[in-house]
């Protein structure tokens, strides 16, 4: 769909600084509703649980709008904590995401690090404290960075974590 | 038990809290309130953060909306579009329990930015759900420390309604929410004026004095008729709070205890 409708805005001083968000009367009732353009990213890179052999990904925890996110966009890519023979997911209404909307699927253990991965392993806090400080000094971010991302490689991932 | 203005602050804003309430939770402030309500005389309240976690009931107070904690604890756990379509559009909930940077008299909050936003001081963490939730949910209760920088007389950015710039707007706007009808300090708390919609102090809390008050506000605050003294916590209360938070520290390390990296 081309918009998203809400009734926040109305009010507010969001709508003088931010051309997109624009306003329409509802046809049937006139109520007057804040509306909002539709995303839809060039591409969309999401962390899952797990994927099959033939790529369907198994999305469990808090799922936010990743779903969304790859079904908004042209192309997606998912890495995962393992690739399983069985996605086993229990119940009728678990949320997966088939291979065909998928345009990779990678295993990255460890790969939502510095967050979480639901059932796999718990968030680094201590990292989310340290990052308030590195993030706000240049230098630090920049040192940090090649220290542990442009040196680094998706294998490492794993060592950060402690997997089950 | 000796307190601090604080936990007085978080004690006065979770009794404002009752087991029939559906209450949507900022982090922060509000979620220390709201726990602690269901912690002691409220343990059926329902508790729904904009992450999508129904009826959670955290053991420590998350670092963020999306802890894994608010899941592991909740009955279910739905998307961020079904918590805002049918939950909290569909006026499911109760109650909005929010903070921010800056409040004006009639309620209004800022949380976007300090200064001009084209050019800010200080760029904040911005609206996420609070503009859709000040509007959506039935009634909104703000906690926030009370000094001349967060009470103003003029909020640099509207990022929430309250009542409207002049008190008025949101009625004028046909919104049916009742907006903002509590703000709980660590000096007072406050309610609106039923006709001009104007906050005044309904209770001043232990030990606090008018002058204290009206140092700490932007605006020329007034004192209700028939203002009370806010009611001391309870060794129960503070003792519930206490362990609370030392449960969070143990869990996110001691600068989450202390609201460091608590935000929107």
């Amino acid at each position: 769909m081309p918009c998203a409708l809400f009734r926040g805005y109305r009010g507010t001083d969001l709508p003088r600084v931010n051309p997109r968000i624009r306003f329409i009367a509802c046809p049937f009732t006139g109520e007057e509703l804040a509306c909002i353009p539709a995303l839809r990213p060039d591409v969309a890179i999401i962390h899952a649980q797990k994927a099959d052999r033939a790529g369907n990904v198994l999305l469990d925890g808090i799922i936010g709008v990743q779903k969304e996110a790859v079904l908004a966009a042209r192309r997606a890519i998912a890495t995962v904590e393992e690739i399983v023979d069985e996605l086993s997911p229990g119940h009728a209404n678990a949320v997966i995401l088939p291979g065909w909307t998928l345009s990779a699927v990678a295993a990255v253990p460890g790969g939502a690090h510095p967050s979480y991965a639901h059932g796999y392993y718990s968030r680094d806090n201590s990292f989310y404290m340290e990052w308030d400080e590195i993030s706000r000094d240049r230098d630090r971010f920049l040192a940090w960075m090649g220290e542990n991302v442009l040196a680094r490689a998706p294998e490492d991932f794993a060592a950060r974590v402690r997997l089950p | 038990m000796t307190y601090t203005p604080s936990e007085m602050m978080t004690v006065a804003a979770a009794r404002a809290l009752g087991n029939r309430d559906v209450c949507f939770v900022g982090i922060g402030l509000p979620s220390a309130a709201c726990n602690l309500a269901r912690l002691s005389h409220a343990p059926q309240i329902t508790l729904i953060y904009e992450s999508g976690t129904l009826e959670t009931r955290p053991e420590v107070l998350p670092l963020s909306i999306g802890d894994g904690e608010l899941c592991e604890t909740a009955l279910t756990t739905v998307s961020v579009p079904e918590v805002f379509r049918y939950w909290l559009q569909g006026g499911r909930i109760s109650i909005g329990f929010l903070g921010g940077a800056q409040v004006d008299r009639f309620g209004n909050l800022n949380s976007t930015v300090i200064g001009p936003y084209s050019r800010p001081k200080v760029r904040l963490p911005g609206s996420g759900g609070a503009s859709e939730i000040g509007t959506s949910c039935g009634q909104i209760f703000i906690v926030m420390p009370q000094n001349p920088r967060t009470f103003v007389e003029t909020i640099d950015f509207v990022t929430t309604l309250g009542h409207g710039r002049t008190g008025r707007e949101r009625r004028a706007l046909g919104i049916p929410t009742k907006g903002p009808v509590l703000i709980v300090t660590d000096l007072c708390t406050m309610r609106p004026d039923p006709e001009t919609n104007e906050f005044l102090v309904a209770s001043l809390n232990p030990g606090v004095t008018r002058d204290e008050v009206r140092r700490n506000t932007g605006w020329e605050i007034r004192f209700a008729e028939g203002m009370e003294e806010t009611t001391t916590p309870s060794a129960m209360e503070l003792e519930i709070l206490r362990d609370l938070q030392a449960r969070t520290a143990r869990a996110h390390g001691s600068a989450a205890a202390k609201g460091k990296v608590e935000r929107n």
